[in-house]
Formats: C-alpha cells, sequence, structure tokens
C-alpha cells in the first residue's frame, strides 16, 4: 500500500465496514469485541461507520440448539430471526461502552436498486450518520426469498457503499488478503494492490471454505471491483487485522478506486 | 403443531384458540408504560404455556428510540422517523426477550412492508417462515419494517399489518390491544357513549362515530381498530378489542372488550398447500 492510500484510509471520512458470518459466530465470537473497539476508535476521530454484519443464521442456529447449518429457507429464516437479536444484543452491549448507539437496518435487494426504496434508503443511512449512530446492516433474511437475496453480504456491503458514496469499504473475513489462487494450492501469490482498470486474467478466486457464510474471495473480488469503479477505496483482509486496516496500516489487498467522481456509476 | 381449526371460534372457547395473534399499540408499552412489558409478557407466556401459539405485533419502535436521538417529541419528517425506528426496534425486542427469558421462551423479530404480504411468492415464503417459527415454539415479534417502509410510516397502521399478518397465519384470534378497554359508539369521552359488546359479521355499525388516535404517540385509533378488525373477521379469524391493562383476561376468555364475530373458516380458507 502506498502512503497515499494509507493516508486515504486514516482520513477516510465515510466507512463501510463488512465483517463475513465465519469471523464473528461460533468459535470466532470472541472476534466482536475486539472488531468493536476499532470501529468505535474509528468513530471517535469523527469518521461515519456503518457495519455490515453478516452472522444471523448461525447465531440463531446455535442459540436454538440446532446443529448443521438448515438447508431449508423456512428454518434459516426461523434462525435468522432469532440471531439477529443475539448478534444486536452482542454489539449494542459493546457499543454501549463507547456510548455509541447502534440503528438496526434489514434490507432486501429492492431498498437498494428500486426507486422509491434507495432513496429511502440512502436518506435513513445519512440521518442515522448525522445524528452519529452506527447503523448496523444485514439483509432481511427472515423475509428475503431465494429470488430476491442478495445472495452474499460482500454484494450488500459494495451496493451499499455506492449508494452512500462512502470513501472506503473494508471487507473483513478469513483472509489475511487476497491470492492469486487459493492460497493452499502450490505457487499463489499474495496479492498487494489492484488498479481500478487492472484485468484479473490468470487468477483464480474460489467459494467461500468456512461452510459457514456464503461468501468468499470470488464474491469479494467481484463486490470490490463493482465499489471501485463508482469511486469507493476497497481493502479486504481478515477480521483480527481490522484495526490495523483501519489506522492505514500495510494489510490486505487494496482495490484502487476509480478516478471518476462517485455517483456517475450507476448500478 | 396445532392447526388452523375449520370451525367458528366461540367467545367462550378463546382459551381453545390453537393460534393468536396479540397486537399492541405504541403508547401502551413505550414512554411511561415501557414498564407494562412484563405483564403483557405474563399474558402471552400463559398462552403458550398451555400450548397456544402465539404471535405479538408490537409498535413501539420509534417511541422506544426517540429518547436515543434525544427527540422528546414524534418526529415529524421520514427520515429522522425512520432512524428512530432503526435505534428502537432492536432495544424493544430486548426488553421482550428479557422478560420472556423468565419463562424460557425466545422470540424471533420479523420485520415486514407492506410487499411481504401482497406478492403472492412473498406471501407464501412469508407463511412458511411464520409456521416454521411457531412449530419452533418460537415466539414470533412482528413489526413493520419502518426503517426502510416508504409512505407505510405515515399513512400505515400497525393495526391492519396485525389482521393482516392473523390472515396470512390463519389464526384463530386477534386481539387488538391498546389505551381503551372496548369500543363505543362514539368517542367514549363524549356524552352518550355506549361500549359496544358484540359485532356480528357484516354488520356495518350505522350510526357509529369512531376516532383517530388521541395518544399522540402512534397511528392508531378505534377507526383503524374496526377496519382491521372487519379484514380479519371476513378471513375467519375473531377479533376482540380491549386494553393492554386487561390483557391477561382477554387471553384467558373473560366477557371484556369489543368481540367481532369470524366468518366460518372452512367457508373462506383453501387448505394450506405448502
Amino acid at each position: 500500500m502506498s502512503s497515499h492510500e494509507r493516508s486515504l484510509v486514516s482520513t477516510a471520512l465515510r466507512i463501510v465496514v463488512k465483517v463475513g458470518s465465519s469471523s464473528i459466530t461460533g468459535d470466532n465470537v470472541d472476534q466482536i469485541g475486539p472488531l468493536v473497539e476499532a470501529l468505535a476508535a474509528t468513530h471517535g476521530r469523527g469518521a461515519e461507520v456503518v457495519l455490515v454484519s453478516s452472522g444471523a443464521v448461525p447465531s440463531g442456529m446455535r442459540h436454538l440448539g440446532l446443529e448443521d447449518k438448515p438447508t431449508d429457507l423456512a428454518t434459516q429464516q426461523a434462525a435468522a430471526s432469532v440471531g439477529q437479536n443475539v448478534l444486536a444484543a452482542i454489539y449494542r452491549e459493546t457499543l454501549g461502552r463507547h456510548d455509541i448507539f447502534a440503528g438496526q437496518v434489514l434490507l432486501t435487494e429492492g431498498d437498494l436498486l428500486d426507486e422509491p426504496h434507495r432513496s429511502n434508503t440512502r436518506r435513513t443511512i445519512n440521518r442515522l450518520l448525522d445524528l452519529r449512530t452506527l447503523p448496523i446492516v444485514n439483509e432481511n433474511d427472515t423475509v428475503a426469498t431465494h429470488g430476491l437475496r442478495f445472495g452474499d453480504n460482500d454484494r450488500l456491503a459494495a451496493m451499499l457503499s455506492v449508494l452512500i458514496r462512502a470513501d472506503l469499504l473494508l471487507l473483513l473475513s478469513d483472509i489475511d488478503a487476497l491470492y492469486t489462487k487459493p492460497p493452499h494450492l502450490p505457487g499463489a501469490e499474495r496479492i498487494e494492490h489492484i488498479g481500478w482498470d487492472q484485468t484479473l486474467d490468470g487468477m483464480e478466486f474460489g467459494k467461500s471454505q468456512s461452510g459457514v457464510g456464503t461468501g468468499g474471495a470470488n464474491t469479494k473480488v467481484k463486490a470490490a471491483r463493482l465499489a471501485a469503479a463508482a469511486g469507493t477505496a476497497v481493502l479486504v483482509t481478515a477480521t483480527p487485522l481490522a484495526a490495523d486496516a483501519l489506522r492505514g496500516e500495510h494489510v490486505g489487498t487494496w482495490f484502487e478506486p476509480s478516478p471518476q467522481a462517485p455517483g456517475r456509476i450507476l448500478l | 403443531m396445532a392447526t388452523a381449526r375449520m370451525s367458528v371460534l366461540g367467545r367462550d372457547s378463546v382459551r381453545q384458540a390453537a393460534r393468536i395473534v396479540v397486537k399492541v399499540g405504541s403508547s401502551s408499552i413505550s414512554g411511561a408504560n415501557a414498564g407494562q412489558i412484563p405483564r403483557l409478557v405474563d399474558a402471552l407466556a400463559a398462552a403458550h404455556g398451555r400450548g397456544t401459539e402465539v404471535v405479538l405485533v408490537s409498535s413501539g419502535a420509534i417511541a422506544t428510540g426517540m429518547p436515543y436521538l434525544q427527540l422528546d417529541e414524534r418526529p415529524t419528517d421520514l427520515a429522522t422517523q425512520q432512524a428512530a425506528a432503526s435505534v428502537g426496534q432492536n432495544l424493544l425486542v430486548f426488553r421482550y426477550q428479557e422478560s420472556l427469558d423468565r419463562y424460557d421462551i425466545i422470540a424471533g423479530q420479523v420485520l415486514l412492508t407492506a410487499g411481504d404480504l401482497e406478492n403472492p411468492s412473498h406471501r407464501s415464503n412469508a407463511r412458511r417462515a411464520m409456521d416454521r417459527l411457531l412449530g419452533l415454539r418460537i415466539l414470533p415479534i412482528v413489526n413493520e419494517n419502518d426503517t426502510v417502509a416508504t409512505h407505510e410510516i405515515r399513512f400505515g397502521d400497525n393495526d391492519r399489518l396485525a389482521a393482516l399478518v392473523a390472515t396470512l397465519v390463519r389464526a384463530d384470534l386477534l386481539v387488538l390491544l391498546s389505551d381503551v378497554d372496548a369500543l363505543f359508539t362514539r368517542p367514549p369521552h363524549l356524552p352518550g357513549a355506549e361500549r359496544i359488546e358484540h359485532v356480528a359479521l357484516g354488520d356495518p355499525l350505522p350510526g357509529v362515530e369512531f376516532g383517530s388516535s388521541l395518544s399522540g404517540v402512534g397511528t392508531g385509533g378505534a377507526s383503524t381498530k374496526v377496519s382491521a378488525a372487519r379484514i380479519a373477521a371476513e378471513a375467519g379469524t375473531a377479533v376482540l378489542v380491549t386494553s393492554t391493562a386487561l390483557v391477561a383476561e382477554a387471553l384467558r376468555g373473560d366477557r371484556i372488550g369489543t368481540w367481532f364475530e369470524p366468518a366460518d373458516p372452512a367457508s373462506v380458507r383453501r387448505p394450506t398447500v405448502g
């Protein structure tokens, strides 16, 4: 990361942070605390922060004592309905220690694509940010239908970043950076930087390995390119590195934002 | 798992209702009345404990969020209303869950918009999700998705949402709770106002004057309750309108409030498929 890029991060005024399911549920539930500390520090320096948090379904599964990830939609929805509350309570308690109030925003794809919902969503999030709250956004898993689901919150986070003209999108998961091929394969190399008009020929990005969420390197790259093309810088790294990332330290894979002014790219 | 009854629920058989939707208004459980939540939960838990499937439709997200945004009065611009709802919704559900913890009942949050109940595939999807929640003995707490809903916040009301949810899940009974213990032939503070005990199916209630909300907190009122009650009754769900203070009596089957006789479910409902 160049020093220019590092300074973009540490002075970014409007930041969307997205954290994946496997990073904050199950054995990783204790990663929520440090993540919130990092968000609070960023909020404390005057930045506007939005969190896109997955994890409602696995949190609900655990709370209900159901074993494996359910495959039928109705049970997933029931789990999401319970899990959303569980997660919200954890976030509220940890943010509360920093006197920050969270706002819950549950969206379906239409809320980010179709008018009048799109403008309405933008105004609501802007208002929440004006009021110095920390909006916590998720897909409305309880009611979203198969045909309409975002598929993964990476895409939701990117669309949201474009909608609210975020300076920076931070995509957090189990991987510390992106690699030219799945990192366990021979010859895989860490990718430090992707230019806004760079092609990605010869790279192989895989699907989720964790078995918990629905993301993966492939969805991250697509989401990152969508946001970068609209003028939002993107950094992809691991959840435990969130504090380092938000301080502008040299971690993760950086996607350079398009020099075109945000908002000129229409979704 | 309880199945929807296919015969008319009589006023004297409320205790046998297999599936009940209870709707509570904002002014009954927020602001000065936030302390009413445990009493309400006691009554819901009693019904749940005897095997009844219970759904709660609760208003109050905006009112609950207002103090956190340092607002003394209900915000008038939509964006601030939505911000207040966003902050208040989880907190409201959390307060219910804290109270439900005494009974080991888990709550599930369900946020709906009109579109979720109108489009046929969304509707089936919502019904299946609700059936699964109830099958798992979770208590769904339903509200309009105020944070993203657009004009619905200004013109809609949760009485109607509750009626639509009751018809969606084929409830036997819908209980609409607010600050007034029954419906009256005119606003109850006016001279000559009489309590209405029973409304027959299809009764147009000629000469009755129903008012809109006086509390300044919610968006309901007697007229929205009557409209909502009719929607539910015509679809086969019995309706009882009474005050939040009388919720325990209502769910025990005591003769209080205003009862709306339902249509015969066997004649209005198709058997559930999927």
